[in-house]
């Protein structure tokens, strides 16, 4: 399994509600036995109590770095997703590791696999670092992170093997980068998001009146580099963030099931701002975008020659 | 003594005297569960019939076993969601006729209890947190009350504006803190979270939905605000709101609580800053904060009043602390966690991504995690008293004595509340004391229990010695509810009480809203 379940240690949960304050899903339906905070007392009391509603989450990842008490509160819900799934992942395909070893490859996440061209232009975006695409994709075990089937260990094992050897990690896909920085600390890693708006071609580009979303997952799996990033981004070029009073990313809720109001969650993100553009770092998000907004919504590639 | 052995499954009388703790009246500090079994059914039909729904998952019921205090423990028979007033009405019109307790909570922040529901139901009433209007002309937001403060902070900003005060923890609920009051860093200025309430929907406690203020029915208004629930529940609130600004703040440090609160009450006798309070690391190193929200009296202070303040700078507190313990080396693991707190806790009141330019933009956000993250423990013990003016200094000495008989390691956290003169009927029978003119102070006192375990005795005698201060020099107390209720005719004397007790059998026949909490 990805995360053991008898590792997750919810008696540390002193019911602070800091995890629900930001929690999405708890904004919109106001059940807290769907936070983190509620997930950990009925656990407390009985794991048995949450079958139904951990499965509500959209793994955003905003409650992880406000814990007070520094649980993993990823790991915690993952692994009690997976701890009531009778669904096992097979296992994949082997990878070869030999290929990539030394390289810089792009684990790219399951919408943009699924858009050969835009793909294709983000390949091309990244031609300047030589990256080549992961041999593994292990677009299937984020797939059963999000969906809440168990992970084997040895598929993860063997997705984690083909990237090793690697150089560098570029990762568009934000479930798995938490997943990788946890298991091979010793890679150096960067979000797609984070490279495409360092590049100083697309920061000429963004305006005051832009409205930037950042991709939740990728944000909250490296938050403490992450804040002083978007920081600087901000202040290089006054774009509105899709931050909150906490500077935590503010999710779309792309990934959600179970009944998450999307367009709802929108209307929040956009309330009282000005905004003339909506530039999106999610292949996911974009779609979501397009479909329930008025204003003109970009990839982050599209603002890139 | 000898103790006999007790046979398995059988319960024997206790062999301790009700008088073994010479000098110590016993007293019941844990409400006993309610045992309407007989009638629960029938009253949950009713609601059925009526389209209200009673949660009684074992899971839903577990998450509101316990509050913020971690000491207090029952369980509810259900749970309600909050959804309307109409439903909130038709459950208490059904609450009355089949006489089931009916508790109210909010964030659960509440530390003796009093959002813990022993028997009957829960009412939760965060399934009421949309924000209804913001009104950037008037000042005014109307809300739901399950809304966190933070949530309202977070829509109140997309307007450009903020709320006046609020309780630094702010997964506090709007309709909960109004109960209660509400101490910010800024009540010196703006008073308590309750006095800036302009009006209320309520529905009372036999399931009438009202609308109150100091114009409109202001005798439920008088009862609701700062009335610990006992009156009416909340459904609607009219705040006032003011444009947002970030905060100045700056730390000034002294070895002596006297002198600290000699400045802080100085500094707000004279309204200098818009921010104030004490924070302290034991007795041995009291930060006085003061904040402002604008240059220009940031820059009174400095030119008028900095002078006059006892209090040195960090690099000159810290070389004298250092000489103390230089001279003291027997206290060395003092010094160490002092240096160690200071470490950990400075840089989470001032984070860098919270800061611009020297000010801090997100103050509802930095301090509701330090609190936590500081402060935070699975039991939490904050007894308290609030004195006027004039007592506050002596209060406060004496509860710092109490501490240290007690605890290794503790803080005390001292604010100035502005009072309303308009509101004196509000503030009767509440943390308010009734001798306080103008402003009054309180003193928070929170041990650190990280060190080991200790048992609720331990605790709630630390607790009584606090309390049993107020009660020698004639004061109030914040947490005076729950598990404290048995201090509140001592403090607040049989002619108060027992006028709210009859105003509180008039208005709940049947004794069922947040039951145990007061009465």
């Amino acid at each position: 399994m990805l995360y053991p379940a008898e590792k997750i240690d919810v008696s540390r949960c002193h019911g602070c509600g800091l995890c629900a304050m930001v929690c999405p899903v708890y904004q919109q339906g106001g059940n807290v036995m769907r936070t983190p905070h509620g997930l950990a007392k009925a656990s407390q009391r009985d794991p048995e109590l949450v079958r139904e509603d951990v499965f509500a989450c959209v793994l955003c990842g905003a409650c992880a770095p406000l814990c007070p008490q520094d649980i993993d509160l990823m790991q915690m819900l993952i692994a009690m997703r997976s701890a009531f799934s009778h669904e096992p992942l097979p296992a994949g395909e082997q990878g070869k590791s030999a290929d990539q070893k030394g390289r810089v490859v792009f684990v790219a996440d399951r919408a943009l696999l699924a858009d050969e061209e835009q793909l294709d232009k983000v390949m091309d975006l990244l031609g300047h670092e030589k990256a080549v695409l992961a041999s593994d994709q292990g677009d299937d075990i984020s797939e059963a992170m999000q969906s809440g089937r168990q992970v084997n260990f040895d598929r993860l094992h063997q997705f984690l093997t083909t990237l090793q050897p690697v150089k560098k990690i570029i990762i568009s896909d934000g479930l798995l980068q938490s997943v990788i920085r946890s298991k091979l600390p010793q890679i150096s890693m960067q979000s797609l998001g984070q490279l495409l708006s360092s590049q100083q071609a697309f920061r000429r580009k963004l305006k005051a009146s832009d409205f930037y979303m950042m991709d939740s997952q990728s944000y909250h799996a490296d938050y403490q580099n992450m804040l002083a990033y978007y920081d600087a981004l901000y202040c290089e070029t006054e774009c509105q963030l899709s931050r909150d009073l906490h500077r935590l990313a503010i999710p779309t809720g792309a990934h959600a099931k179970n009944g998450f109001d999307s367009k709802a969650q929108i209307d929040w993100l956009l309330q009282g701002r000005k905004v003339k553009r909506i530039v999106v770092e999610s292949l996911a998000d974009y779609h979501l975008l397009t479909k329930h907004c008025e204003q003109p919504v970009s990839y982050i590639s599209e603002l890139l020659p | 003594m000898e103790i006999p052995v007790i046979p398995l499954g059988e319960l024997p009388p206790c062999p301790v005297a009700p008088d073994a703790l010479q000098g110590i009246p016993r007293q019941q500090t844990n409400p006993s569960r309610w045992q309407g079994q007989a009638q629960w059914r029938d009253f949950v039909a009713a609601l059925q019939a009526d389209s209200v729904e009673v949660i009684e998952a074992d899971g839903m019921r577990g998450v509101y076993q316990t509050d913020a205090g971690g000491l207090a423990n029952g369980l509810c028979h259900g749970v309600v969601m909050a959804e309307s007033a109409e439903q909130i009405a038709i459950l208490m019109k059904r609450a009355q006729e089949f006489a089931v307790p009916v508790t109210l909570r909010g964030g659960g922040l509440t530390t003796e209890g009093e959002s813990v529901a022993y028997g009957g139901v829960m009412l939760d009433m965060t399934g009421m947190k949309k924000v209804v209007a913001v009104d950037t002309e008037a000042l005014t937001v109307r809300t739901q009350p399950g809304i966190f403060w933070h949530r309202l902070a977070e829509v109140l900003r997309r307007d450009g504006m903020d709320y006046l005060s609020a309780p630094l923890n702010l997964t506090s609920s709007v309709g909960g803190t109004i109960g209660v009051g509400g101490i910010d860093v800024n009540s010196c200025k703006y008073g308590c979270s309750a006095d800036q309430v302009l009006s209320l929907q309520i529905v009372t406690p036999t399931g009438e939905v009202l609308e109150c203020s100091d114009n409109e029915n202001p005798e439920w208004f008088e009862r609701i605000i700062l009335g610990y629930g006992q009156f009416g529940i909340i459904t609607e609130v009219t705040l006032r709101i003011r444009p947002y600004t970030p905060m100045r703040m700056h730390y000034f440090y002294y070895a002596s609580l006297r002198s600290a609160i000699e400045d802080l009450q100085q500094l707000d006798a004279n309204e200098v800053c818009d921010y104030s309070g004490i924070l302290t690391m034991m007795d041995k190193a009291i930060t006085l904060l003061v904040g402002f929200d604008s240059a220009q009296q940031e820059k009174i202070f400095f030119d008028q009043w900095r002078g006059q303040l006892k209090g040195g700078s960090e690099l000159g507190f810290g070389l004298r602390l250092i000489g103390y313990y230089v001279l003291h080396p027997w206290r060395i693991r003092e010094a160490l966690f002092l240096l160690n707190r200071k470490r950990d806790l400075f840089p989470d009141l001032q984070p860098p991504e919270h800061m611009c330019n020297g000010e801090l933009l997100d103050r509802t956000a930095v301090f509701s995690r330090a609190v936590w993250k500081h402060w935070g423990h699975k039991h939490m013990v904050i007894p308290d008293l609030a004195t006027n003016v004039d007592k506050f200094v002596e209060a406060v000495e004496r509860g710092n004595e109490v501490c240290k008989k007690y605890f290794k390691h503790y803080t005390l956290y001292c604010v100035g509340i502005r009072l309303r003169e308009d509101h004196q009927a509000h503030y009767e029978l509440s943390s308010i004391p009734p001798d306080a003119k103008g402003i009054s102070y309180g003193c928070e006192f929170e041990p650190m229990l990280d060190e080991r375990d200790y048992s609720r005795d331990e605790l709630q005698s630390f607790k009584n010695d606090i309390y049993d201060i107020g009660v020698d020099m004639q004061t109030s107390y914040y947490r005076f509810g729950g598990m404290m209720k048995g201090y509140i005719r001592r403090a607040l004397g049989d002619e108060v009480v027992n006028k709210h007790l009859a105003m509180k059998r008039e208005l709940d026949p049947a004794m069922i809203l947040n039951r145990d909490v007061i009465f």
